[in-house]
């Protein structure tokens, strides 16, 4: 028994001496060098060895530094930052998605970059989703933005001519109702549904083509209920009632498959359909406006880089984030991603004379596109406008209605949030 | 000399125990009381704030549509898929208890299902109840109505679709369970049966039943629990849509509670599904027990 109580001993005493020694190494690395967390979602194999390449030639150049990468999922990414952060740890460099700034902001959790972005504010774009009550709370290092898929086959078997590109809502909707005509499981635009995060951005850029805005002045309503919102919700069903409600990711195998005339989808969509044998040809063209005079709205999703409160190594993590958006890198990481708009203006793609036209649309979509409206309770708001246009949608609710039941709804959780 | 011996020989036992002790306390015991804590709060994770709201989240939730309406579900979903799996469990246990030839290719099939990961197979049935996915396909061809749009898609078929898939999922399992209750039943009392004149229906009814019943009550429990505590699938095929038709008690939670960051409401959520599981459970046991008996 005597030995029994001297191996307990021994084994409390190891774990005691293990954790303690765990702790006093936090922020340092075996060989002495420091070390700063970065907490990722680029974990596909095409772009994982890009990122691994850029951390590599950074503790090259910054020998007194080691980075921990960590990886993470946009299926529960959001989960894991909020706990960590909220447990008080968490990483140094956080990449996050440009909706999720605010939010994590505007509880305290991020660091103050205004003063350490000073020098990269001419040379990045895309900044708005990045401030919050007037401080820059994270660097660009990621965008992109959708633009209209057109299938050429179609459109021509519905009568069009080789250079029909449809710049007006009215072009837009009656191709469509012409492709949906053709039967054989054709359909003329993808719009979707039921599916959380997305549909608002579907939504969005027909409200901003028409001229509506999200937010009141004082942000303490929104203004869905308006002109602009009764016109861009009734022109989305429209297109919706000749179309494939579905999942973005079946519109987009509907669409390769040669069954869709219109989608709005990104840069991904081109990767996927140049890596496929096709039956079809396809263009793409800046998102239809109301009058079509100039390139309607479309929406601009970002990654951004912000750099925890909690770091005990604010200024490597600093450093690091320069790092990564140097034009070369910033270069390679586009090529790797298949980005066709660079953040950095300095970057090589951004004047490349072998731009294509694929590329150059999307250049031109991204001048005018539109991030989500920053404000820290937007996940709840956006879900408020979700569900009002699935009402509309599923015929639940009259426009009018769906869209006065969202205003209604997102006084409610803006005045909560007034009130905290 | 035998106290001190007692007294060694105890600190050894919760020596070796403690891993499990501390696993319990932490992982199970705290959460239970921290939820319970945290429904009475409005409790903001970031902020890691809060302050009592006494029964504020449980009155707000009872008048919220969105938590009604996924009560609603968890329990159409529970008694549309515990009687039908349990229903086919028991029915194919015994099928696979007679004599049958490629009895353990049979078995091995049923329960296949079971073993694949449940996030694949909710992909699959995605795929399958899809616009113009085969089972469309397979109800064009018998001449059966079906949506246009998708099964997971259509408010009146969503639910449905998602059920249907968890009993194809689940029968495998419990039919195994039933089979190992069948094959426990000693033959004597199926050989006197006979002699005695009895017909299938009745020996089923005095001898099989009655021996089953205790694994009957055990499934019954669990898969009930396992029922109203639905939520992968819903996660993978639904998100809880069209029109919160497959909103789960589970997955409001998760919504609330990890989405959202309303912890307080989320925790007030958990402890009313908590209260449910309990009850029901408790009457299961009850019900089934006093027949028994």
């Amino acid at each position: 028994m005597g030995k029994i109580r001297n191996c307990a001993r021994l084994a409390l005493v190891a774990i005691v001496v293990f954790m303690t020694a765990m702790t006093l190494s936090c922020g340092k690395s075996s060989s002495g060098r420091t070390v700063v967390t970065f907490w990722q979602f680029w974990t596909n194999p095409e772009v994982k060895p890009t990122v691994q390449q850029m951390i590599g030639e950074f503790e090259r150049t910054h020998p007194q530094v080691k980075v921990q990468l960590g990886d993470l999922t946009w299926a529960d990414g959001h989960e894991k930052i909020a706990i960590a952060l909220a447990a008080g740890g968490g990483p140094d460099v956080i990449e996050l998605g440009s909706d999720w700034i605010s939010e994590f902001a505007a509880s305290g959790k991020l660091s103050d970059l205004t003063a350490a972005t000073l020098g990269l504010t001419d040379s990045l774009l895309m900044w708005d989703p990045a401030i919050y009550q007037g401080k820059r709370y994270a660097v660009p290092w990621m965008l992109g933005t959708r633009v209209l898929f057109c299938n050429r086959t179609l459109l021509k078997q519905a009568g069009y001519d080789e250079t029909f590109v449809p710049k007006t809502w009215i072009e837009l909707a009656e191709a469509a109702a012409k492709i949906s005509r053709l039967g054989d499981n054709h359909f003329g635009f993808g719009s979707n549904s039921a599916e959380r995060h997305r549909l608002y951005k579907k939504y969005l850029p027909f409200f901003w083509s028409a001229g509506g805005e999200v937010f009141n002045s004082n942000m303490t309503a929104t203004q869905f209920s308006s002109d602009a919102g009764r016109k861009s919700l009734e022109y989305y069903l429209r297109l919706s009632a000749n179309g494939l409600v579905e999942t973005q990711a079946r519109i987009e195998d509907y669409f390769a498959a040669g069954k869709i005339g219109f989608v709005i989808s990104g840069e991904w969509l081109v990767k996927k359909l140049s890596g496929m044998e096709r039956s079809f040809d396809y263009f793409v063209t800046t998102m239809p406006s109301p009058g079509g005079k100039k390139p309607g709205m479309s929406f601009a999703g970002g990654e951004y880089l912000v750099v925890s409160s909690a770091s005990k190594n604010p200024d490597m993590a600093m450093g690091l984030i320069r790092f990564l958006v140097q034009p070369q890198n910033d270069t390679m990481f586009a090529r790797a991603t298949g980005s066709f708009t660079p953040v950095n203006t300095l970057s090589t793609m951004t004047y490349d004379a072998e731009l294509t036209p694929i590329a150059r649309v999307f250049q031109e979509q991204l001048h005018n596109s539109r991030s989500t409206p920053v404000h820290p309770a937007w996940v709840s708001l956006e879900e408020v406008l979700e569900r009002g246009i699935e009402q509309a949608l599923y015929k639940k609710k009259s426009p009018e209605d769906a869209l006065q039941m969202i205003d209604n709804d997102c006084a409610a959780i803006l005045k909560k949030y007034a009130d905290q | 000399m035998p106290t001190n011996s007692t007294q060694r020989l105890r600190f050894s036992d919760y020596f070796f125990l403690s891993p499990w002790v501390i696993t319990l306390i932490l992982f199970w015991l705290f959460p239970i009381v921290a939820s319970l804590f945290l429904s009475f709060t409005d409790y903001r994770l970031l902020a890691g704030s809060y302050s009592f709201v006494g029964f504020d989240n449980f009155a707000q939730l009872l008048q919220d549509a969105a938590f009604t309406k996924a009560i609603g579900n968890t329990f159409i979903f529970t008694i549309g898929t515990l009687p039908f799996t349990t229903c086919f469990a028991i029915l194919l246990a015994i099928f696979l208890n007679g004599r049958l030839p490629l009895k353990t290719f049979f078995q091995s099939v049923y329960f296949f299902p079971s073993m694949v990961s449940l996030v694949v197979v909710a992909l699959i049935f995605t795929s399958l109840y899809a616009r113009g996915g085969y089972i469309q396909l397979l109800c064009g061809l018998v001449g059966a109505p079906y949506p246009q749009e998708g099964f997971l898609f259509s408010t009146a078929t969503a639910l449905a679709a998602v059920m249907a898939m968890d009993i194809w999922m689940a029968t495998g399992y419990y039919m195994l369970l039933f089979l190992a209750a069948l094959q426990s039943i000693p033959n004597e009392l199926y050989e006197a049966a006979r002699l005695d004149g009895a017909s299938a229906w009745r020996q089923f009814r005095v001898i099989t039943l009655p021996h089953l019943k205790p694994m009957l009550l055990f499934i019954v429990v669990l898969n009930s629990i396992k029922s109203f505590q639905i939520f992968v699938e819903v996660f993978v095929m639904t998100k809880g849509g069209p029109l919160n038709s497959t909103n789960t008690m589970v997955y409001f939670v998760y919504e609330e509670g990890l989405q959202k960051f309303n912890i307080g409401y989320g925790a007030a959520a958990a402890n009313i599904l908590f209260a449910i599981i309990a009850i029901v459970s408790w009457l299961e046991l009850k019900l089934i027990k006093d027949k028994t008996a």
